[in-house]
C-alpha cells in the first residue's frame, strides 16, 4: 500500500461552527438509527406550512360557498374605506395558483446561488428585462390594483372621449369632458386613454382587463402544467406499459377539438371564465407532457438517480427530488411560451362573441370597438396594444428563459 | 474462516436481460450479463472484481445490491437473504450496503448543492431535523478530506477527485457495513487516483468496511484488496488472495490480463501472452469453457499432433466460422483474382487461389505441420470456398473438437494444499 495517509484534512474537523447549537463533532456512526426507525420522522416546516395553507384554503372555500353564499366573501371597512370583495370561483382558482407559485419560489429561495447564475445569464437578454418589468407591472395592477379599484362604471355622458393629449371632433363625444379647442374635442387626465361607447375608462377596462388575461394565462397554464408534469414524469420514470397507456392518451387528447368542447360547454352552461379556464387547463397539457416526458427519460437514466435509488429513495421521491427540478427549465419555459397562445386564445373568444359579455376582457373591448374604428379608434386600439405588448413580453420571455435555463450551455462551467 | 456468517454473502447471482425483437416485442434471447455468480466478502474485507469491459462485472455489482431486480440467486448479509418482498427490510439493507459510482460528474444532482446530496440519504432514511443532517454532513465531508464549506459548493465548482470524495461522503454518510465501489477511479487521473484508494484504505480499516471493488484495473485491485475474482463474460473464472492469484494465475485469461499490465521497468522479462479479439456477445455466450473461442492455451485435440501456434490459429478460424461475422466470398475471390494473372475474372479463379486467400484472410499458416490435420483443414477450406460454411464448421468441429468447446470445466483448487481458497474454473486443471 503507497501513500496511506496524505489526505489532507483527516479526522474530524472541531473548528467549523455549526448552525445548531451543539458541536459539529456529531459522526455518522453515532447515529442510532434504531431510534429514528422507531420515530417514523415528522415533518418538514416547509411540508407542514404547504398542509396549513392549503387547510385553509379548504376552510376559505367552503365558508365562502357554503356560509356566505351570496354575500361578498370580504366586506371589511377602515376608516371610512371600505374593502368588499365577493370573491367568485375564478377568483378562488387564483388564489390557489398564487399560492402554489410563491410555494415555488421557496426552493429558489433555498438555492440563491443558483438562482443568481441563472439571473445573470438571463440579463445578458435586454428585450427580456424589460418585459418581464413589464410583466410584473401588469400582473400587479391586474392582481392587487384591482381589489382597489372601482370597477369601469356606465357613463353614457362621457362616451367616445378621446385620450389625453389627442383630440376629436367635437361632434363624436356626446359631451366633451375637457376643453373644446377649435370644434375639436380634447382628452383630460380623468381618462387617460379614452372612453369607450359606454362611457367607460379604458385605463380602468385595461386594468381589469389585465387581471381576466392574468387569471386565464396563469390558472390554466398552472393546472396545465401540473398535470403535464405529473403525467410525463410519471411515464417516463415507470415506463412499460403506464407510459404507453399515457402517451396514447396525450395523442388521443391532441387530437380532440377543445373549441368545439367550449362550444359545447357554452351553450350548456354559458361562456363563463371559469369554463374557459377549466377547458384550456385539462385539454392543453399533451405537448408540455411530450416535452416533459422526453426530458425526463434522460434525466432518469442519470447516475444520480441511480444514486438516490440505491440508497433506498422511493420512486416518487426521485421523481419529485431529482426528475422533476432537472426538467424544469423546460417546464418553465414550455409554461412562459403556453401563456400568451391561452391569453391570446381568450381574447379570440371574446372577440367573437363566445366568452362571457360582462366581462372587462381586452378581447370584449376589443370587439365592442370594432363598429368605431372609423371615428373612435382608441377603443379597439388600447387593448389591442395591450395584448400585443403582453404576448410579445411572454414570448420574449420565454425565449430568454429558455436560452438562461439550457443545460446544455452549463457544460465546461 | 469462522462458522459465523460472513458479513455478504452471493451465491449463484444471475441477471439475464430480455432480448426483444420484432413487432410484438416477443422475447427471443437473453443476454446473460452475470451468469452465476459466488462471492464472499467480511467485515473489514476487500474483494477485487476484476475483467475486461463488457463481462458484466458493473451489472453484478448494481444487482448484488439490487439496484436491479437479480434473475437468480440469493444475497445475504449477516446471514439474512435480501429480498425485495419485505420493503422494509430492504431499506434497512440499502442502508447498510452503499454503491459507490464509476462517474463522480454524473452522480451528483447538478441542480442541488453538495452538502445537500450527501445529505439526501439521511432523509431517505427518516431524518428529519434538517441542523443535525448538516453537522454530520460537515463532519462526514472532512473525514474524506474535503472542507466543510464544499457543502454549500455546486458539482460544477468540483474537480473529479472532490467529486468523488463527496460521492464516498455521500455512500458512508449512513454508517453502511459494506460498500460497493463501480470502478471508482477509472475517471481520475493517475494522482487523484492514488489519493481516492488510500482514502479507501484508511475508511476501511477506520470503520471495518467491507469492500467490493470492480475494476478493470488490476493494479488498482492490488492496492486495495485481499482478494480478488476474475470474471468473464458473466461468470467467474478464478478467484483467490490477491498475492496469491497475482502470483500464481491458475486461468489463462487471468494470465492474460496480468501481462496486460503496464511494468515500467523495459529490462523485465515480460510473457507474451496474446489476447485476441473481443469479448463475445453475453446474448450467445461459446459453448463449454466460454473463454475457449480467445483463449491461448485452449487444449488441443489428441488425435493430431500440431504446435500451439498452428493449433490456436485453427481453433480461431474454427470459432469464426462458427460465431464471427459471415464471409464475404465475393470479396476474397476478387481479392484472389487481383493476386492472379489480371485477366482472370474474380468467377474463374481457381479454387486453390481462393483457399490461399481464405488461408491469408484467417491468418492460418501454410503448412499445419501434421499431414492428417492439413488434410481436413484443406477439405474445409474447399467447403468454405464452396460457400458451404455451416459443413466447414462441422467438419472442424468432428476433427478439431477440443474438451475446452464441449464441457464447462470444474472448479479446481490451485496451488498447494495452503490456499485453498484459491481456484479457477478451467480443463487445463483438469489432470491434476
Amino acid at each position: 500500500m503507497i501513500g496511506a495517509e496524505d489526505s489532507p484534512g483527516t479526522g474530524t474537523d472541531d473548528s467549523q461552527p455549526a448552525d445548531g447549537g451543539e458541536p459539529p463533532s456529531e459522526r455518522f456512526e453515532d447515529v442510532d438509527w434504531a431510534s429514528i426507525d422507531a420515530d417514523g420522522g415528522g415533518r418538514s416546516p416547509l411540508r407542514l406550512a404547504a398542509l396549513v395553507a392549503a387547510g385553509s384554503y379548504g376552510l376559505a372555500v367552503a365558508s365562502d360557498r357554503l356560509v356566505a353564499g351570496g354575500d361578498p366573501t370580504i366586506d371589511v371597512a377602515f376608516g371610512g374605506v371600505a374593502f368588499v370583495w365577493d370573491a367568485t370561483a375564478v377568483d378562488w382558482l387564483f388564489v390557489a395558483t398564487l399560492s402554489v407559485l410563491v410555494f415555488a419560489l421557496v426552493p429558489l429561495a433555498r438555492n440563491r446561488r443558483l438562482v443568481a447564475y441563472y439571473w445573470r445569464r438571463f440579463r445578458r437578454h435586454r428585450p427580456a428585462v424589460l418585459s418581464l418589468a413589464y410583466l410584473l407591472v401588469i400582473f400587479l395592477l391586474g392582481t392587487v390594483g384591482t381589489l382597489f379599484l372601482d370597477p369601469p362604471a356606465l357613463d353614457v355622458a362621457a362616451a367616445y372621449q378621446p385620450p389625453v393629449f389627442l383630440s376629436v371632433d367635437a361632434s363624436i363625444p356626446t359631451e366633451c369632458v375637457g376643453p373644446v379647442v377649435e370644434g375639436r374635442c380634447q382628452g383630460t387626465w380623468r381618462y387617460p386613454l379614452g372612453t369607450t361607447a359606454d362611457g367607460k375608462g379604458l385605463l380602468a377596462l385595461a386594468i381589469f382587463g389585465m387581471r381576466v388575461s392574468m387569471q386565464v394565462g396563469l390558472i390554466a397554464t398552472l393546472i396545465s402544467i401540473t398535470i403535464a408534469t405529473a403525467v410525463g414524469a410519471t411515464a417516463a420514470y415507470a415506463g412499460g406499459w403506464i407510459d404507453e397507456a399515457l402517451m396514447r392518451y396525450v395523442d388521443i387528447q391532441q387530437t380532440f377539438p377543445t373549441f368545439f368542447l367550449f362550444l359545447f360547454l357554452a351553450y350548456l352552461y354559458g361562456g363563463s371564465l371559469f369554463v374557459l379556464i377549466v377547458i384550456f387547463g385539462v385539454t392543453g397539457w399533451g405537448g408540455i407532457a411530450r416535452i416533459v416526458r422526453s426530458e425526463a427519460l434522460q434525466r432518469s437514466e442519470e447516475t444520480y438517480v441511480a444514486a438516490a435509488r440505491s440508497a433506498g429513495a422511493s420512486g416518487p421521491f426521485v421523481v419529485w427530488r431529482h426528475v422533476v427540478p432537472n426538467v424544469s427549465n423546460s417546464i418553465v419555459t414550455a409554461a412562459t411560451l403556453n401563456i400568451p397562445v391561452l391569453i391570446l386564445s381568450e381574447a379570440a373568444l371574446s372577440f367573437i362573441g363566445l366568452g362571457n359579455v360582462t366581462l372587462p376582457s381586452w378581447g370584449q373591448t376589443i370587439a365592442a370597438g370594432r363598429g368605431d374604428l372609423a371615428t373612435a379608434w382608441w377603443v379597439s386600439t388600447v387593448p389591442g396594444l395591450f395584448l400585443f405588448a403582453t404576448i410579445l413580453a411572454f414570448n420574449f420571455l420565454g425565449d430568454a428563459l429558455r436560452d438562461a435555463l439550457d443545460p446544455r450551455q452549463e457544460v465546461g462551467r | 474462516m469462522t462458522d459465523a456468517s460472513p458479513l455478504f454473502e452471493v451465491r449463484d447471482l444471475t441477471k439475464h436481460y430480455p432480448v426483444r425483437t420484432g413487432l410484438l416485442n416477443r422475447e427471443t434471447g437473453q443476454v446473460r450479463a452475470v451468469d452465476g455468480i459466488d462471492l464472499t466478502v467480511e467485515r473489514g474485507e476487500a474483494v477485487g472484481l476484476v475483467g475486461e469491459s463488457g463481462c458484466g462485472k458493473s451489472t453484478a455489482a448494481r444487482t448484488m445490491l439490487r439496484v436491479e431486480e437479480p434473475t437468480g440467486g440469493t444475497i445475504r448479509l449477516d446471514g439474512d437473504p435480501v429480498t425485495s418482498d419485505d420493503r422494509s427490510r430492504l431499506k434497512r439493507f440499502r442502508r447498510r450496503a452503499q454503491l459507490l459510482f464509476q462517474d463522480p460528474t454524473g452522480s451528483f444532482d447538478p441542480r442541488r448543492s453538495i452538502g445537500d446530496s450527501v445529505a439526501e440519504p439521511l432523509a431517505i432514511h427518516g431524518m428529519t431535523d434538517r441542523a443535525r443532517r448538516r453537522r454530520l454532513v460537515t463532519s462526514t465531508l472532512s473525514r474524506v478530506g474535503l472542507d466543510p464549506s464544499d457543502a454549500d459548493r455546486y458539482p460544477h465548482e468540483l474537480s473529479g477527485g472532490e467529486k468523488q470524495r463527496a460521492a464516498l461522503a455521500r455512500a458512508l454518510i449512513l454508517d453502511p457495513d459494506l460498500l460497493v465501489a463501480d470502478e471508482p477511479v477509472s475517471a481520475l487521473d493517475a494522482s487523484v487516483t492514488a489519493d481516492v484508494l488510500a482514502l479507501l484504505n484508511r475508511l476501511r480499516r477506520e470503520l471495518d468496511l467491507g469492500i467490493v471493488l470492480v475494476s478493470h484495473d488490476l493494479a488498482v485491485v492490488r492496492e486495495v484488496c485481499d482478494r480478488v475474482a476474475v470474471m468473464y463474460l458473466g461468470e467467474i473464472v478464478e478467484s483467490g488472495p490477491v498475492e496469491s492469484v497475482f502470483e500464481s494465475p491458475g486461468h489463462p485469461y487471468t494470465e492474460a490480463l496480468l501481462a496486460s499490465i503496464p511494468v515500467p521497468d523495459p529490462t523485465v522479462e515480460r510473457r507474451d501472452v496474446d489476447l485476441v479479439g473481443e469479448v463475445p456477445s453475453a446474448a450467445d455466450p461459446p459453448s463449454g469453457c466460454r473463454f475457449h473461442t480467445r483463449c491461448p492455451a485452449v487444449i488441443p485435440p489428441e488425435t493430431y499432433d500440431l504446435d500451439g501456434v498452428a493449433w490456436r490459429r485453427v481453433h480461431r478460424f474454427h470459432s469464426r466460422l462458427e460465431r464471427g461475422p459471415s464471409v464475404d466470398l465475393d470479396a476474397i475471390r476478387a481479392y484472389a483474382a487481383s493476386d492472379s494473372a489480371p485477366e482472370t475474372a474474380p468467377a474463374d479463379v481457381p479454387t486453390h487461389a481462393v483457399q490461399t486467400a481464405l488461408r491469408r484472410e484467417f491468418d492460418l499458416p501454410s503448412e499445419l505441420g501434421d499431414d492428417g490435420a492439413e488434410a481436413v483443414l484443406d477439405r474445409a477450406l474447399a467447403r468454405l470456398a464452396a460457400g458451404e460454411r455451416e459443413a466447414a464448421a462441422r467438419l472442424l468441429a468432428d476433427e478439431f473438437g477440443t474438451v475446452c468447446a464441449s464441457e464447462a470445466p470444474a472448479t479446481h483448487p490451485v496451488g498447494g494444499d495452503d490456499r485453498q481458497q484459491h481456484t479457477a474454473v478451467c480443463h487445463l486443471l483438469d489432470e491434476e
